[in-house]
């Protein structure tokens, strides 16, 4: 009965086995030209930071942030969006390009965009954190609603006079320490044909401010701190006799012949960094010049700033000498958005460790309670931090409390108006309209800003 | 018998006695046709092949397919994304060239973010109809962010003030991701189907937004420049010279490209009047090389800018229509590759199918007929017929093992009747059927009567082995055959053994013929009354043994062995005379297995039987069997225990009552086995009696008792004491028992006088005279003669007169615990009497109380023994006791 083959039941299922394997396999080969390839993952480590720095200040924070990025694997980039920087936060969008952390220069724009939702409430650990660390008169600034919403990232002073020390030396001039001492000192120069100050106001998306600073310094300094308050909260309408007495101690600034460098024209087209640095250039058109302190990068390489040298500084006086008002500066860190690597930055930049690497890359004034004039690595740094403890008023730049559309768009542009011509009583009183339309907005309800954003979400992600 | 068993007994060949399941698939249907099996498996093989060779074809083909829409989807999604684009675009010139525009503004732009809206709903819309676009665009971010983002910007600019860069650059920044999203898709959904190729539709569409950019800067510097002298702001002017640098490289990038048909067009593109114009404003702005007072020809320039950006989107659409029409050409060859694949594989499998039917029907259905038809032939039905009639190969096979079935049939048929006759024992047929004649005849009838008388003989010797001859019952042996058959080995049974007590007696008067006749006789009796309810044999001459199949309670088996022992009773009807021979029984109990032992007990049964009149029958007592083991076992070991000497003397003093002092000791043996056992004296010593172990046993103890009364220690303590030793019947009137009591003393150097010699009664039973005559001797020698165990045998007085004795010792039957008993009383009393008449002195045995000593006093026997005294123990601890209570002082009595 048996048959005798070569084709066995054994040998034929192994055959077919064989083919069956080779089938799957052409199968498999095919599996890999299927399907559209995977998008890549968007580089989740990565945070970007929207500021409105000079590239030389986004370089000292990326130098401050070095070791922090060495340490978590996070990389921190630095986007300077200048003038543009509210433009910029409004449309942050997840998929084009949005910012994870705003480095808002303006309280005032801040607290819009806080109201407006845009940026995100610090976790309960962080906000306590801030509120232990920070200067309580600076704390209400980051506060809505109850939520603490951002960092001090960094803290100017104002009224700092920049003075050719080694001139005033060399022609007997004496620093003042009251504003009448101030006064005649400029009148001294002008009779002894010295042009006493340089001024610019012009400024890439943001002319005015320096304008909008020295009506603000008169208004601390003669004033005094409460009419300052009430003025920030429009309490106190730009119209009224306190405000146009400072207007027109500007006015007496830039309108005296002599006072300033190139007269009204000069204040004008002059940028600051170009009036920075021609207070600093040989020979001097001017002996003095009012600003924070990073007008100190501004002067040329090797012009040597302390109290034994070309340049010094000395703080605006005010009435007397035992009372300094300062006007002060500072710069928000906020969250944008909600992600892990976001919150480790913004914990990152509350930490006195930040600090300190920040102070040493040079051109920096920390708020943080932990860094003392000590922790600053360059003189000038740790004789500001003094200056910064003993001041015995301080407030904050008007401009940037004031609401956007009256801060630092209505006030800059009045002041620029007021300069080429208009009357105060004009320019006043455009300001306090553009009070009224603000008010106005808040008050039927439509956020000046729009609405909040879908930024909430992670970048990269859809919500 | 049939031709499977003929096989099987000449041995099957080897392939049958193969163990099935050895070869693989076919045998795990052991029995089954193995070809149908491997065609089925060869026709699954095959289609499972073919149908995967199909399916491979035609996943790869699907997938083509699937490459090819996604291909044509993508495409039409870069029209999409491009249209959305450039409306973007136009927004963004819109916004530049705001204030240019002048009183239609408002509308222009309304107009312009309606576009991008309606272009980003379609795309939004087509996003939904394409799955493969929108997985390849699954994660990615922007575009569904993109609504919100423009209404953002819009809603920025238009409550706030904002810097022309700013707004350019922000929505730039929408074009960008767009054009990233496009990019993505190209390479993803596009290019894996057309290639790389389609790389330059994207460069197409990055130059058509270089120059709508360069457009709106054109109007933003006419815009500056209030229509006329060209504005000097480098801020505004280098941002078009970066672009159009940007559109140079494109287009050169373009124009060589490998791609005709692109070059052909980029090098148009360059050539055209637009570009020229567009190329001399740049090179104006860029050298410097106008005057302060330069006025471009500024509506000639916008619309060259705009013809140009027209004309390269169209060159876009071309080229985008061509990719589409390429691609939906692959798809259409895909298709018709397909149709072209499943009729060929339908056609493959249709022929597959068919040829493998027609092998089943012309091979393996008729092999598997002619298998079966083997098959059933092997199996002995040698009637099959193959319905098979085909005239190829297999039909021949069929035919051929018809006649080979058919054959072996008839060969069957006639060894089969061949081996009947055989069967019959008749050899005288042939196989054929035919008859043997002449000589082999003759030779074939002398061998049939030869084999009939072996048979006859046989059957004699079968009879004579199993049957006794007297009665014709079935003997020991038949009888273990018939129980055989019976039942199984444990089944209960009781056997009742018969044994006729008077036919010895039979047999030697009347003879052993008569005798056998009568027992003939019982036996039919025993048949007549018994058969059915018993087997029933005989198992020796005198014995009958009736085996019932049951073991009933005691009250049924003496009733039945009652039945037997009184059908024996009966007279029996013999000859001329009437006789009866009666019997006893013996009934044992147990199972078939135990048949022998069985027998063997209702034997011994039997003969305690007949130590009784009635009731004539015994039933076997296991007590009784093991009592007579017991005995055995004792008479076995008696003469090792003498020759180990596990044989002792122990001693129990003789006192007299009044003054407490020994006077003399019974020497008593002893026996302890090595194990520590003692066996009691009584046991042992009746057996030594009956087997005559006893002469060796009471010469040792004679012995053994005077060598020790000799030692100095016994000598000191009891100087005046007796020395009492039992002496058996048999020692006493067997042996020259007066030598031996003269070799004893004078070998231990006792004085006759202080040995005693205890006698009982029944030494005078068998010969007193003898007996009378050696005591007399003994007491000539001076030994003391004492009178055992006195009152409980064949006690005769007479024998008083006529024996010398000295003591008369009263049986402890007749003192322990019978004081109260005033008959005994009278006895004892008679007896101290009449000891005291005899002048021989009455010890008493047994005393164990001081009641029974003081109701020993009072009737005047004064010497007692018993525990009350002291127990029997070695000589060695009555000489310890005496010295201990009597110190220096010598005791005696």
């Amino acid at each position: 009965m048996k048959i005798p083959t070569v084709l066995t039941p054994v040998a034929a299922l192994s055959c077919a086995l064989l083919v069956l394997a080779g089938l799957v396999l052409q199968l498999h080969h095919l599996e890999g030209a299927f399907g559209p390839t995977r998008p890549a993952v968007a580089d989740a480590r990565r945070v970007t930071l929207l500021t409105a720095f000079s590239i030389q200040d986004s370089a000292r924070y990326q130098e401050a942030f070095a070791q922090f990025e060495k340490d978590t694997g996070i990389e921190v980039t630095l986007r300077a969006a200048g003038g543009d920087f509210a433009d910029h936060v409004y449309v942050a969008t997840p998929g084009f390009d949005a910012p994870d952390i705003g480095l808002f220069a303006q309280p005032g724009l801040f607290r819009d965009m806080m109201a407006a939702g845009f940026v995100q409430p610090l976790p309960p650990d962080l906000s306590a954190q801030v509120q232990r660390d920070f200067p309580a008169f600076l704390d209400p600034l980051l506060g809505h609603e109850g939520r603490r919403h951002g960092v001090w990232a960094r803290v100017a002073i104002k009224s700092l006079v920049w003075y050719r020390r080694a001139l005033f030396e060399r022609y007997g001039f004496a620093v003042p320490t009251t504003d009448r001492q101030l006064a005649a000192l400029e009148r001294a120069m002008i009779r002894r044909g010295f042009t006493p100050w340089c001024v610019g106001v012009a400024a890439r998306g943001a002319t005015g401010w320096v304008a909008t600073d020295w009506v603000e310094e008169f208004m601390l300094r003669q004033a005094g701190a409460g009419d300052y308050d009430r003025w920030v909260a429009g309490d106190l309408p730009f119209s009224a006799p306190p405000v146009r007495t400072a207007f027109a101690a500007w006015d007496r600034m830039v309108h005296t012949p002599g006072m300033v460098d190139g007269g009204v024209a000069g204040v004008l087209g002059t940028q600051v960094e170009e009036a920075a640095r021609r207070f600093a250039s040989d020979p001097a058109p001017c002996l003095m010049m009012r600003n924070s302190e990073w007008v100190v990068s501004e002067f040329p390489e090797g012009m040597p700033v302390g109290p034994a040298d070309a340049i010094d500084f000395f703080v605006l006086p005010g009435r007397s000498a035992a009372h300094t008002e300062l006007l002060v500066a500072g710069d928000i860190a906020a969250a944008l958005n909600t992600r892990p690597e976001t919150m480790a930055v913004l914990r990152h930049m509350a930490s006195a460790d930040f600090a300190r690497r920040r102070a040493a890359a040079g051109a920096y004034l920390s708020a943080h309670a932990q860094v003392t004039p000590n922790s600053y690595a360059d003189p000038l740094s740790g004789r500001l931090a003094e200056v910064w403890r003993r001041a015995s008023v301080m407030r904050m730049d008007a401009s940037d409390l004031m609401p956007p559309a009256v801060g630092t768009a209505a006030f800059w542009t009045a002041m620029i108006d007021h300069l080429q011509g208009s009357p105060v009583p004009d320019a006043t009183a455009g300001i306090d309209r553009a009070w009224r339309r603000w008010r106005a907005a808040q008050e039927i309800g439509s956020p000046p800003a729009g609405s909040a954003p879908a930024a909430a979400a992670p970048q990269g992600r859809q919500p | 018998m049939t031709a499977a068993r003929a096989l099987d007994d000449a041995g099957a060949p080897p392939a049958r006695q193969r163990p099935p399941g050895r070869r693989g698939f076919g045998a795990m249907r052991a029995g089954q046709p193995m070809i149908r099996d491997r065609l089925a498996l060869f026709s699954l093989l095959g289609a499972a092949i073919v149908a995967s060779l199909l399916a491979v074809i035609f996943i790869g083909q699907f997938r083509s397919l699937a490459q090819h829409a996604r291909s044509v989807e993508g495409l039409h999604f870069g029209q999409h994304i491009d249209r959305l684009i450039f409306a973007i675009a136009r927004e963004r010139e819109v916004v530049q060239g705001a204030a240019s525009i002048g009183p239609n503004l408002e509308r222009r732009h309304a107009a312009a973010r309606r576009a991008v809206d309606e272009a980003a709903a379609t795309l939004q819309g087509f996003l939904r109809s394409a799955p493969s676009v929108a997985e390849a665009l699954e994660g990615d971010p922007s575009l569904p962010h993109l609504p919100a983002y423009l209404a953002r910007l819009r809603t920025r600019i238009d409550h706030q003030v904002m810097n022309d860069g700013t707004a350019e650059a922000l929505y730039s920044e929408a074009v960008r991701q767009l054009f990233r999203v496009a990019g993505s898709v190209e390479e993803r959904c596009v290019a894996p189907g057309l290639g790389a190729r389609t790389g330059r539709l994207l460069n197409v569409a990055m130059l058509v937004d270089e120059f709508s950019r360069q457009s709106s800067l054109l109007r933003r510097i006419e815009h500056r420049s209030l229509g006329g002298v060209l504005t000097q702001e480098r801020a505004v002017l280098a941002p078009l010279l970066d672009s159009k640098l940007r559109s140079d490289h494109m287009l050169a990038m373009l124009a060589s490209h490998s791609d005709p048909e692109v070059a052909a067009q980029a090098r148009a593109v360059r050539n055209t009047s637009a570009h020229r114009s567009i190329q001399d404003f740049t090179d104006k702005v860029s050298l410097s090389a106008w005057s302060a007072s330069f006025r471009p020809r500024w509506s000639a320039l916008l619309e060259d800018a705009d013809k140009l950006v027209d004309m390269t989107q169209e060159s876009r659409q071309r080229l985008a229509m061509e990719f589409i029409g390429i691609a939906e050409r692959q798809a259409a060859a895909t298709r018709s590759g397909m149709v072209a694949v499943t009729a060929l594989g339908a056609l493959l499998v249709a022929t597959m199918c068919i040829a493998l039917w027609l092998l089943y029907r012309s091979i393996a259905r008729p092999l598997g007929a002619i298998a079966e038809a083997a098959q059933a032939a092997v199996a002995g039905h040698l009637d099959v017929s193959i319905a098979y009639r085909g005239q190829d190969e297999v039909g021949h096979l069929a035919q051929a093992l018809q006649v080979l079935i058919d054959t072996i049939a008839r060969f069957d048929g006639e060894m089969g009747r061949a081996r009947d006759g055989v069967a019959r024992g008749d050899l005288t047929v042939r196989a054929d059927g035919s008859r043997f004649h002449g000589a082999w005849r003759a030779l074939i009838d002398r061998f049939n009567d030869t084999l009939g008388e072996f048979a006859a003989v046989h059957r004699l010797f079968q009879r004579q082995a199993f049957h006794h001859p007297d009665s014709g019952l079935p003997n020991r042996l038949g009888l273990a055959h018939r129980l055989a058959e019976q039942g199984p080995p444990h089944t209960p049974c009781s056997v009742f053994l018969l044994l006729l007590v008077r036919l010895e007696d039979l047999t030697a008067t009347l003879g052993a013929d008569f005798a056998a006749g009568l027992v003939a006789s019982l036996a039919r009796r025993l048949e007549a009354r018994f058969d059915g309810r018993y087997v029933i044999a005989q198992v020796s001459d005198r014995e009958f043994a009736l085996v019932c199949l049951d073991a009933p309670a005691a009250a049924a088996l003496e009733e039945a062995a009652g039945a037997i022992v009184r059908a024996c009773d009966e007279p029996l009807d013999h000859g001329d005379a009437l006789m009866a021979t009666p019997g006893r029984v013996g009934v044992a109990t147990g199972t078939l297995a135990e048949l022998d032992a069985l027998l063997t007990n209702a034997a011994i049964a039997s003969r305690r039987a007949c130590q009784h009149v009635r009731p004539g029958y015994v039933v076997h007592d296991e007590h009784y069997r093991l009592q007579r083991e017991k005995a055995r076992r004792i008479e076995l070991a008696l003469p090792q225990a003498i020759a180990r000497r596990e044989l002792s003397m122990v001693y129990q003093p003789v006192v007299d009552a009044r003054s407490g002092d020994i006077t003399g000791f019974e020497a008593l043996m002893r026996w302890r086995l090595p194990g520590g056992d003692a066996v009691p004296p009584l046991d042992f010593i009746r057996i030594a009696e009956d087997t005559g172990h006893i002469l060796a046993l009471g010469e040792m103890a004679l012995r053994t008792a005077c060598g020790s009364f000799m030692q100095p220690a016994v000598r000191a303590a009891f100087p005046k004491a007796l020395l009492s030793v039992n002496v058996s019947p048999r020692q006493l009137m067997e042996t020259d028992f007066v030598g031996t009591i003269r070799d004893v003393l004078d070998a231990s150097g006792l004085p006759p006088r202080l040995l005693a010699l205890e006698i009982t009664e029944s030494a005078f039973m068998d010969d007193p005279d003898i007996c009378i005559e050696r005591i007399t001797a003994l007491r000539a020698m001076g030994v003391h003669i004492y009178l055992d165990d006195f009152g409980t045998g064949y006690s005769s007085l007479s024998y008083l007169t006529r024996i010398p004795v000295d003591v008369l010792k009263i049986d402890q039957s007749f003192v322990r615990g019978r004081t109260g008993d005033p008959a005994n009383r009278r006895i004892v009393a008679a007896m101290v009497k009449l000891a005291h008449s005899m002048g021989i002195t009455p010890l008493a045995e047994g005393v164990e109380s001081a009641g029974e000593r003081d109701w020993l006093l009072s009737m005047g026997c004064q010497r007692h023994q018993g525990y009350l005294y002291a127990k029997p123990a070695p000589i060695e601890e009555h000489v310890a006791v005496q010295q201990a209570c009597a110190p220096g002082v010598p005791g005696g009595g």
